[in-house]
């Protein structure tokens, strides 16, 4: 059974059309199943607790926000995720999983590519595809063997799924149990010369991260230093595109 | 051992930028890339690369290593060690093979033979 949870900005009218075209196409493919609109009175939270079965597929459809809360709540639960994204903004996590926007995405629902995908867990926080830091000054202890030391503005990104600008061609995998560390420094710059970064990569699986700063988790959570990051294995089950860049 | 930029970044598993300082202990499997500095002990199954600008502080091992910066510390490698012209090395070094640059400095032991190395190696481990 399918239970489709629509994002509350989908309220607006300039969705209906096209939400209208994808509930098409997903009787076309025999895919109908209840629709959950959220707003005050449906929370995702209750809405999910109510709706999961064995046997049910929740799809989510909205970006990477609708998706990030959603997995904070089914860590743990059997139950299998699909994803609609809508529109092309915000659904960095739809694109790494290989799912297209909107009608393209019923197609993958119906295809039913499943993956067994890990978690990355910074502080209380899920997060599924990475968590964005930019600081001044941070100290990075990795495994409790290793401490980096940050004196400089820098971009730290820390990948569960893929890292999209790496420094090596050393592949993330969305089994494997580990996080990839990468790190953009800016090297001192003269008044005549261009900015220069230099690149740090480390793929392990505990990071614990102190600083002034503020992290976001897949572009949508917020979360206060310090960041102790960790990786649930296999922790969720969620429908993929064939495309899938992981 | 490291492909046409100088250092690959294939397989690499670990790589320390400019201006990143790193203490501890590392234990990894993969090639590791240094172009900061690293206090500690450095353990790979791979290959190394400290760049120019490198500052390490580390009783090294591995399997072969190209060093154009400044390294304080033992250096054991089943493999090749390559030295770069402004390298400088303040420990001792064991290795199958050798190869040092002009303007390289030295200030210590060096080993070099198969033999030497797998001695070294198993009386260290």
């Amino acid at each position: 059974m399918h239970v489709y949870v629509y994002d509350t900005r989908l309220e607006n009218a300039k969705y209906h059309q096209t939400l209208a075209r994808i509930e098409t196409r997903l009787t076309d493919l025999g895919l109908n199943g209840k629709i959950v609109r959220l707003n005050p009175m449906h929370n995702l939270e209750r809405t999910i607790r109510d709706e999961l079965r064995p046997d049910c597929t929740i799809v989510l459809v909205g970006n990477d926000s609708l998706v990030n809360m959603a997995i904070n709540i089914l860590i743990g639960h059997e139950a299998l995720i699909g994803i609609i994204p809508i529109g092309k903004d915000n659904n960095s996590i739809a694109t790494s999983l290989g799912i297209e926007p909107e009608l393209a995405a019923c197609d993958t629902l119906s295809a039913r590519r499943i993956i067994h995908a890990d978690i990355g867990v910074a502080n209380e926080s899920a997060f599924l595809n990475q968590l964005n830091i930019t600081t001044n000054h941070a100290l990075i202890d990795v495994d409790s063997n290793l401490s980096l030391e940050i004196e400089a503005p820098t971009e730290i990104n820390v990948s569960n799924l893929v890292s999209l600008d790496l420094a090596t061609d050393n592949k993330s995998s969305h089994e494997d149990g580990l996080l990839e560390l990468t790190m953009k420094t800016l090297l001192k710059k003269g008044m005549f010369t261009k900015a220069e970064t230099s690149q740090t990569f480390i793929q392990k699986n505990n990071f614990l991260v102190n600083g002034d700063f503020t992290a976001l988790a897949d572009n949508s959570t917020e979360i206060k230093a310090p960041v102790k990051i960790s990786v649930l294995p296999k922790a969720l089950k969620i429908i993929v595109g064939r495309k899938k860049v992981i | 051992m490291f492909s046409k930029d100088e250092k690959s970044t294939k397989e690499t598993e670990t790589i320390i930028g400019q201006s990143v300082k790193v203490k501890g202990d590392f234990n990894g499997e993969g090639n590791v890339i240094i172009d900061g500095g690293f206090e500690g002990t450095l353990k790979t199954l791979g290959n190394l690369f400290f760049g120019e600008k490198s500052n390490i502080i580390a009783e090294v091992s591995g399997n072969n290593a190209k060093i154009l910066g400044s390294v304080k510390g033992n250096i054991i490698l089943s493999g090749c060690l390559e030295l770069g012209k402004n390298s400088s090395i303040s420990g001792n070094i064991s290795a199958a093979a050798l190869s040092v640059e002009q303007g390289s400095v030295i200030n210590g032991q060096v080993s070099i033979g198969a033999s030497s190395t797998e001695n070294t190696i198993s009386e260290n481990s």
